[in-house]
């Protein structure tokens, strides 16, 4: 689909040269830092304080962290959709954003954990979790999900690399010590041999199955942590694949946000095309479609029937307090991306960018919907509480500590983008038609 | 303006409403009365069982606040003490605002009674109650065929000596009987069979005199075997969703161990895999 064949040396050297030298990336880091470093400050006020410093209260004790935890997670699973669905199935055109997802599934899932940690008022009894763990608690199938699928996520973007290490040993004796030293190291002693190629090979291919299950284990396990419970709004039995379906869509969009801002600040128009982009988005509609059927039956069910406190929830979503976020969300963030979508012209990068972010935003705001609306209606009788018990809109410190999530999360896809090739160099080089022998042989010219 | 008026109306309606500024009202007659009975150790001890059980609630001991206001006063200050006792029974029998009249619960001598031990916190007064104390010996002996508990006194005059019988429970001492020694200075009683114990029908008992004023704070402790065993089903103690961990129903501990397992295996597998890629070089080499 590459319409010219490329040579190794030229794939190689618009795959590496941004490694070494790309303006911004410095400007870039800064903001990113920044506004991690009013995080990190909020977060020292909330230790201090404790999660009072906050808006949560007992009544409504999740709030902003937590959507964001599932936002998080939900964006992670993009790694699995791309790299193992895809890849399993004999798609080619993945091969240059294979790993671009999979960084997107580093960075958010292992900041996904740190949001946990955020929401602890007491983080210093985090141990206490697997010192008292209880097998029967979502919480603790969770904590273990999230651990299995960050390690599973960093195995998967690292086995793809070890080929390129050898690339970028040879191509990078300009630069700074350490970063040979991690190039060597990642390379586990790579020859190029058929016996290598083969476990390689291997290795990727069981992991791609296995992530299959982790990945909708870790989003339909979030799910129950609220679908274990009998409250209103969570008490639902399809939570879980209303999740993965929703996580997809959301990944689906910052894939595509990702992959613009790469293709532009790396120059890789070469390899990451408007024939991506178009394949991309049609995923995004798939998942979107998925999702909309899943938020019709999640809706109209309940809705249809009206149960007594159902009611009161529902009409607070359609029409009450929650319903300008709700249609906001319902619309710019679902309906509308779909409709834009099924038109081949929408597709292109630049609409494709808009409408992406409109998704990940919809969507981002989707699990504050999701999670909040339902604590502000408790199920126990309540008398003589304050108001303001329950109304919940988070306070700045817990927006400062969020934006340190995301901008964190983002910095981790940075890092690895700047340190490591965006694509597998060898596997591109392979599609090329370019033989293991010659890949063995590469010298810089 | 308007507001404040209505507000001040309001606040003062609702006081006149509690007494607050009632006053007492007493007839000259009844200030003159006098006690039909003399004040004696006797008089003032059986006033003082009265007024532990009618009136401690409100007024606490003589003298423990020693304060005037707010209500309920305290009974033992001087201020009060220098009433009439013709006054302080009037106040009694009628009550006023927040005091209840006690003139239809209790008989004239009960009234009088609480008079006369009220007035032993008076400097004047010659009657002193300690004298009464005996400071008894209890003892108590627990018959286990007879299901019986048998009490015991001795040290003094043990004739008719009120002693009390009592379960131990969690948030106190749950009266079971009140019974009145022979000439001997004993007590016999059967324990009733309503009361629970542990799941073995353990529990304790525990004997002290009824009017300690008199006998003393003796106080004994006993254990029974006795009572109506109990079988408690703890929820907590099978295995059970809600239980701790090691409580764990057994099909999802091990799902979730085979489940967690397997997938690390496969995990461990895969990184034993890349550490031998080194291998994997030098043969061919
Ligand atoms: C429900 C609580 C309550 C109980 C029970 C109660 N009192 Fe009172 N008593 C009051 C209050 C309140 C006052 C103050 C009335 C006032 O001045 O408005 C009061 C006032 C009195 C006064 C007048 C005190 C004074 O300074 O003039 C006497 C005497 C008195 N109580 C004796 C007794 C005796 C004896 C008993 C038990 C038989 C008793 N009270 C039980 C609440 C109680």
């Amino acid at each position: 689909m590459l319409e010219t064949k490329k040579s190794l040396n030229k794939i190689v050297s618009d795959l590496t040269v941004p490694i070494k030298s790309h303006k911004g990336f410095i400007i870039w880091v800064a903001f990113l830092l920044a506004v991690m470093g009013l995080g990190f400050y909020a977060y020292s006020v909330q230790l201090r304080e404790g999660l009072g410093a906050t808006a949560l209260t007992d009544y409504i004790s999740w709030g902003l962290y937590i959507s964001s935890f599932i936002f998080f997670v939900a964006t992670a699973l993009i790694g699995m959709l791309v790299s193992a669905v895809l890849g399993l199935t004999g798609i080619k055109w993945i091969t240059p954003i294979a790993r671009i997802a999979e960084m997107i599934a580093v960075g958010f899932a292992m900041w996904a954990g740190l949001i946990i940690v955020f929401d602890m008022g007491r983080p210093d009894r985090l141990l206490n979790v697997f010192l008292y763990a209880r097998v029967q608690s979502p919480i603790f199938w969770d904590v273990t999900v999230v651990t299995t699928y960050i390690v599973i996520s960093i195995i998967l973007f690292l086995l793809p690399l070890i080929p390129d290490m050898v690339f970028l040993q040879k191509t990078m004796k300009d630069q700074p010590k350490w970063k040979q030293k991690i190039y060597k190291m990642l390379s586990f002693g790579w020859k190029g041999t058929p016996e290598q190629y083969k476990i390689i090979k291997r290795s990727i291919r069981l992991l791609s199955i296995l992530i299959i299950p982790v990945a909708l284990a870790i989003h339909t396990v979030t799910s129950w942590l609220f679908a274990m419970t009998p409250r209103i709004g969570w008490d639902s039995t399809i939570f879980g694949p209303y999740y993965v379906a929703g996580a997809f869509a959301a990944g689906a969009g910052a894939l595509l946000i990702v992959m613009f801002f790469i293709r532009k600040s790396y120059n890789l128009q070469d390899y990451i095309t408007d024939f991506h982009f178009d394949k991309i988005g049609k995923l995004l509609v798939l998942t979107l479609l998925v999702y909309l059927y899943f938020n019709i039956n999640e809706y109209i069910v309940p809705g249809y029937k009206m149960k007594r406190g159902d009611d009161h929830h529902l009409f607070a979503l359609f029409a009450g307090k929650n319903a300008i976020l709700f249609w906001s969300v319902q619309i710019f963030g679902m309906i509308l991306p779909i409709l834009l979508l099924l038109w081949g012209k929408m597709r292109k990068p630049v609409p494709l960018l808009i409408i992406s972010i409109a998704v990940v935003m919809g969507a981002f705001m989707k699990r504050y919907i999701i999670t909040v609306p339902t604590l502000e209606h408790p199920q126990l009788p309540t008398a003589n509480i304050p108001v303001d018990f329950m109304i919940y809109w988070p306070n700045w410190i817990e927006w400062s500590i969020t934006s340190m999530a995301i901008a964190g999360a983002v910095l981790i896809v940075t890092i690895l983008a700047k340190l490591f090739p965006v694509m597998p160099i060898w596997e591109i080089a392979h599609e090329e038609g370019i033989s293991e022998e010659e890949m063995n042989n590469f010298e810089v010219e | 303006m308007k507001h404040t008026k209505k507000i001040f109306t309001a606040v003062v309606i609702m006081l006149l409403s509690i007494n607050v500024f009632a006053q007492w009202k007493i007839p000259a007659e009844a200030k003159k009365q006098t006690a039909p009975t003399e004040n004696s150790v006797d008089a003032a001890l059986a006033g003082k069982l009265i007024y532990d059980t009618k009136c401690k609630a409100c007024h606490q001991i003589p003298g423990a606040t020693g304060m005037k206001a707010p209500a309920p006063p305290d009974l033992g200050i001087e201020s009060f003490l220098n009433k009439t006792d013709g006054e302080i029974f009037y106040q009694i029998s009628e009550g006023m605002g927040g005091m209840p009249p006690f003139k239809s619960q209790l008989s004239e001598e009960d009234r009088w009674n609480i008079v006369h031990y009220l007035a032993t916190g008076r400097a004047s007064c010659t009657v002193d109650m300690s004298t009464a104390l005996q400071n008894l010996e209890l003892k108590v002996e627990i018959i286990d065929d007879k299901k019986q508990i048998k009490a015991i006194v001795s040290g003094g005059n043990v004739d008719c000596v009120k002693v009390g019988f009592f379960v131990k429970r969690y948030f106190g001492l749950l009266p079971i009987k009140v019974v009145e020694t022979d000439s001997s200075g004993m007590v016999t009683t059967t324990f009733p069979n309503d009361i629970s114990g542990d799941k073995d029908g353990n529990t304790e008992i525990v004997v002290k005199f009824d009017n300690p004023d008199r006998h003393g704070k003796a106080e004994v402790t006993k254990k029974i075997k006795w009572a109506t065993p109990v079988h408690y089903i703890n929820p907590l103690e099978k295995r059970a969703m809600w239980g701790v961990g090691a409580k764990a129903p057994l099909w999802i501990l091990f799902s979730y161990i085979g489940i967690t397992f397997s997938v690390w295996a496969v995990i461990i597998f895969v990184i034993l895999q890349i550490l031998k890629l080194k291998k994997a070089k030098n043969e061919v080499e």
